[in-house]
């Protein structure tokens, strides 16, 4: 892979690939500053944009969209106690008191070399798992996609909000919706209930658009309390001096850690990483009584975590192809339109593709340092724009994008009708990243499920005889055990028999 | 309305859908030779469907044990209900008069849905970001944008 980074270097100082960076950083940092957007809601709303762009182009402007959107989150929690992103809610504890005593600008300091540490740590540990990750997952065969398919499906839903039995629902209600229109294997047309339309089959861009952008117009028409403009407390960028740095370099080294480690599990994501991270910043502290007062500890902890997540959770999509989150299920859905597919094959396929990736994440970092810096008073000015303004243009880029797909005004329709879908799911707490993912890996899971029966003459006890995919199975079903309470009423059992022994 | 009500009101609509989405496998449609073995093209849907109902009853027999008196969000149901007009109306809007013509007012409208307060700010915008869009996107980089099927 080593021998590709000159020519993917050489690819990325083009003109096209640096102004879409440049372009994707600037708008993904103020896309995360802005409350209720979001990294997903960003990467939709960038989609139209990449349809025209060649692949390298493309991939640029998504990935740093990806990157500096996490970032973004930051600026809203430190300057007006609102996190841009989900991502950076424990942003808030220090990093708000922080602006609130004078120190603004250096909580912002803070944030933005804490977020460029932790994105390029995560860099490191994808260049090396996922070649590892995709030259294992070479060997496996149809059982062992199948299980595999299974397992990442059950985290997911098992991680959803805490609502597994919902999350579940989700990721099957997904899996259903991939099996509309025509059957891979033998070309037959599935519950097309005789709609033209369904015969073809649904597509994950609208699909997508719906669930995740007007399901949250929707979401915040309902929700929404007031349309007061937030009070901005005094931005800029100030850098503490090494001193200050120095005693914190093991809270970002193990906050990184836990972030990329967090990131790599499917489904987990970055707001898991950072309630960890903070959570054992302030437990190894020898002050933790200044945790949520303004420590400086606390919002590297949670900044690092969050950016340190982007490139764990893009090992399992770029190596197996399984996206683990909502950032990472719109980057893959992105990538298919450009016939690039992640999974097995993508690195011995394509391995200029995989080393350019890793050059545009690198360069997406370095860019959201320096944006991040410079452009720290113009972005804490843009938290003065109010989501009831924001929501009309998010809907219009949602039009746009959805119907120059496929240049089919029904989809259009599609993506009212699953944004109302999904806003009702919302409404009770079904998590709607499940559905998508579940949507995107209906078709492989089926395909080798198919595929495995055929070659085991139809005996589904003969997946069990496979290794990878016993192990595999058996932390499904634990997890499923944990879904029944089984777990909870065994640990408890267990409880009320040390007490008694105890007495 | 409580949580466990509405379990109970999700979890019977989703099994009641999977129940006729089961039945409809079995029509004769589906009825074809398998090759090489295979197995039916409603195999794994019927298997999906069954885990769909099986789910979907485990959520209503929560929503009927539970004994917490907790509440969904509370929404603001004439704000949905007039931004999901909104969508509505654009969506069409856009279908029979195109982008250029429809996208500004349906900006507007979902501003107002959603109640934006001022409404000359509201109006520029609505005139100027679809206008920019399209000239960026149809204009520079040739996105397909809707031409309305009346114009």
């Amino acid at each position: 892979m080593i021998e590709f980074i000159p020519s993917a270097f050489a690819a990325t100082f083009s003109v096209s690939v640096l102004l879409a960076l440049a372009a994707g950083t600037f708008a993904g940092i103020i896309i995360g500053a802005l409350p209720g957007l979001g990294t997903v809601l960003g990467l939709v709303m960038a989609l139209p944009f990449t349809y025209v762009m060649d692949p390298a182009t493309a991939i640029a402007l998504l990935l740093s969209i990806y990157v500096s959107s996490i970032y973004g989150g930051s600026i809203s929690a430190i300057l007006i106690n609102v996190p841009g992103t989900p991502q950076s809610a424990a942003s808030v504890f220090d990093g708000y008191p922080m602006a609130q005593r004078g120190d603004g600008a250096l909580a912002l300091g803070y944030a933005t070399v804490g977020s460029f540490i932790g994105g390029i740590f995560s860099l490191i540990v994808l260049v090396l798992i996922a070649p590892q990750l995709a030259k294992f997952a070479l060997q496996f065969g149809p059982i062992e996609t199948f299980a595999l398919i299974v397992f990442a499906l059950t985290t997911i839903a098992w991680v959803s909000s805490g609502e597994m039995l919902k999350g579940l629902l989700s990721a099957t209600i997904g899996l259903f919706l991939a099996l509309i229109g025509p059957d891979a294997m033998t070309g037959q047309i599935r519950f097309n209930f005789d709609s033209l339309f369904l015969s073809a089959g649904l597509t994950v861009i609208p699909l997508l658009i719906g669930f995740f952008a007007v399901s949250e117009i929707l979401y915040q028409a309902a929700v929404l309390k007031d349309v007061k403009l937030p009070a901005v407390t005094s931005g800029g960028f100030k850098l503490a001096p090494w001193s200050e740095w120095k005693p914190r370099i093991m809270v970002i080294l193990r906050s990184c850690g836990i972030g990329s480690f967090i990131g790599v599990l499917p489904g987990t994501g970055a707001t898991a990483a950072v309630f960890v991270s903070y959570a054992d910043a302030k437990r190894r502290s020898p002050n933790p009584e200044d945790f949520g007062k303004g420590e400086p500890s606390g919002l590297l902890a949670s900044e690092a975590s969050n950016n340190a997540v982007s490139g764990g959770a893009m090992v399992p999509m770029m190596a197996l192809g399984i996206p683990g989150d909502g950032g990472t299920v719109v980057l893959m859905g992105a990538l298919t339109i450009h016939n690039v597919i992640p999974g097995v094959r993508l690195f011995s396929q394509q391995p200029d593709l995989v080393t350019l990736i890793f050059v545009l994440l690198f360069l997406s970092n370095i860019l959201m340092l320096f944006i991040g810096g410079f452009g720290a008073n113009l972005f804490s000015r843009m938290l003065r724009i109010p989501t009831t303004l924001l929501m009309p243009l998010v809907f219009m880029m949602s039009v746009v994008g959805a119907y120059a797909i496929r240049s089919n005004p029904v989809d259009l329709f599609v993506v009212v009708i699953f944004g109302v879908v999904g806003f009702l799911l919302r409404l009770n707490r079904f998590p709607p990243a499940p559905i998508i993912i579940g949507f995107v890996l209906g078709a492989p899971l089926e395909m080798s499920l198919r595929q495995g029966l055929i070659l085991t003459d139809m005996n589904f006890l003969a997946f069990f005889a496979s290794p990878i995919a016993l192990i595999l199975f058996c932390i499904t079903g634990l997890i499923i055990l944990n879904l029944f309470g089984l777990g909870n009423a065994i640990s408890k059992r267990f409880r009320r028999k040390e007490t008694q022994s105890n007495n | 309305m409580q949580q466990k009500n509405a379990d109970m009101l999700y979890g019977a609509v989703l099994a009641g859908m999977a129940c006729a989405m089961f039945a409809h496998t079995f029509s004769p449609i589906y009825q074809n030779e398998f090759l090489f073995g295979d197995v039916s093209t409603v195999f794994f849907p019927r298997v999906l469907l069954g885990i769909i109902f099986v789910l979907s009853m485990m959520l209503v027999v929560k929503g009927k044990l539970s004994t917490s008196d907790a509440i969904l969000t509370q929404i603001n149901v004439k704000r949905v209900l007039l931004t999901g007009g909104a969508t509505l109306i654009t969506v069409v809007g856009v279908w029979y008069l195109g982008y250029l013509v429809m996208m500004p007012v349906g900006v507007f409208l979902i501003g107002l849905a959603l109640g934006y307060p001022n409404l000359v700010i509201l109006g520029i915008t609505s005139l100027i970001s679809p206008l920019v869009v399209w000239v960026i996107l149809a204009k520079f980089a040739q996105v397909s944008f809707a031409p309305g099927t009346l114009l």
